[in-house]
């Protein structure tokens, strides 16, 4: 068999049609709970939603915690440091809109994204604070753990509100990318209002925030993933 | 689609007709059972009407009817591993597969695409049988046109390695 005869033999399909009964089943229940249903809104918009989310993190967290993070770096800290913040915000918000819409094109793979977004803020650290001090190393940073999860827990509701308008195709992705975002609300917020410039005490309390949300919604995908295979509709 | 999002009976009527025999080949493609295809069918457009809202206008209609027909055979793939791992076999059951002579077709296509691994098995079926481009193909399958082409590339050269080992 040649190329050509290959090519002949997929393009012409099989011809095995389902039921009739089977067919005029699926009508007659589809047909029977039919009720008008809106578009969801655009990317853009959904984009705008996730980031005031993320905002409104920050804010809550300064409102609680106070600026004395934001006050202690100097002005290229304070740029690098957030601008990355808000650039990763911006891409995982991406992301996360991309899982809400099947077949929808992906422009940014999660698994790409959280790898490098890991890397950039490990390498990050060291390079913006050249403080390595372990003093009391567990004692001063447990609360920031806390404050930072509390945060991400926040934000991981709200960002629940966004993606369960949506139709998860792969429900692990949607929910670690989801975990990732709000972990990185709880870090922004953990930034502005903590002044310790510390590079062990950030990489490992406040990026730790990180890891613990994108674990959590990891998980919570993972549950999501073995209802929907117990499901028998 | 608009109008099935609008609650029209007629239009979702027509839907249905339309894309169901493509959705139907290419779950029997992967499970060979008319039966269970047939179910997941069934499973997919429940799917489908609770998935209706994230459908655009603007966007192309087949990547995302492929994207949920794909993760309906992904949970049932799922949910038959979990029966299986929780089954144990008491006898020897005997071999009832009778082929109809209208089956001949298909039956050959699946023959030949069964011999390829299950992602490229899918990527043939959607680009060469349901017609997707590799753009579409790439959407329904969430991966990059790169991958696609790769896979599909991949699965040609299998195909052409056991037909020239069969003839």
């Amino acid at each position: 068999m040649n190329d050509e005869e290959l090519r002949r033999l997929l393009t012409q399909g099989p011809e095995i049609p389902p039921g009739e009964q089977r067919l005029a089943e699926i009508r007659d229940r589809l047909t029977s709970r039919l009720t008008p249903v809106h578009a969801l809104p655009s990317n853009p918009v959904l984009i705008a939603f996730a980031l005031a989310g993320f905002a409104l993190i920050c804010l809550l967290g300064t409102m609680y915690g106070g600026q004395k993070g934001w006050h202690a770096l100097n002005l290229a800290q304070g740029i690098i440091y957030f601008g990355v913040f808000l650039l990763l915000a911006v891409l995982f918000a991406i992301a996360m809109v991309d899982q809400l819409i099947p077949g929808t094109r992906r422009r940014i793979r999660p698994g790409w994204l959280m790898g490098g977004g890991a890397l950039l803020l490990v390498a990050l650290a060291p390079v913006l604070f050249e403080r390595f001090d372990v003093n009391r190393f567990v004692a001063r940073g447990i609360h920031c753990l806390e404050f930072g999860t509390v945060c991400a827990a926040v934000g991981g509701v709200l960002s629940f509100f966004l993606i369960r308008r949506g139709f998860l195709i792969s429900p692990l992705q949607a929910a670690a990318l989801t975990g990732c975002f709000a972990g990185l609300a709880g870090v922004t917020a953990l930034g502005l209002v903590c002044p310790q410039l510390n590079a062990p005490h950030i990489l490992v309390w406040h990026f730790g925030t990180i890891a613990i949300g994108t674990a959590a919604g990891a998980l919570i995908g993972l549950v999501m993933e073995w209802r929907a295979s117990q499901k028998e509709n | 689609m608009s109008r099935y999002q609008q609650a029209d009976s007629e239009a979702t009527a027509t839907l249905i007709a339309r894309l169901s025999p493509q959705i139907f080949q290419f779950f029997l493609a992967q499970v060979r059972d008319r039966s269970l295809a047939e179910d997941l069918l069934q499973d997919f457009w429940l799917r489908v009407h609770k998935a209706r809202h994230t459908y655009r206008a603007s966007e192309p209609l087949l990547p995302w009817v492929f994207a949920i027909a794909r993760r309906t055979k992904v949970d049932q793939y799922r949910r038959t591993r979990n029966i299986k791992s929780h089954e144990f076999q008491v006898e020897e059951l005997p071999e009832t597969v009778a082929r109809a002579p209208e089956q001949k077709r298909t039956l050959a296509l699946t023959e030949l695409l069964r011999t390829l691994p299950a992602a490229q098995r899918e990527t043939i079926w959607l680009l060469k049988v349901s017609g997707l481009s590799l753009e579409e193909v790439a959407r329904a399958t969430g991966s990059s046109v790169g991958a696609v082409k790769q896979r599909a590339h991949r699965a040609y050269e299998k195909l052409r390695k056991v037909f020239g080992e069969r003839t």
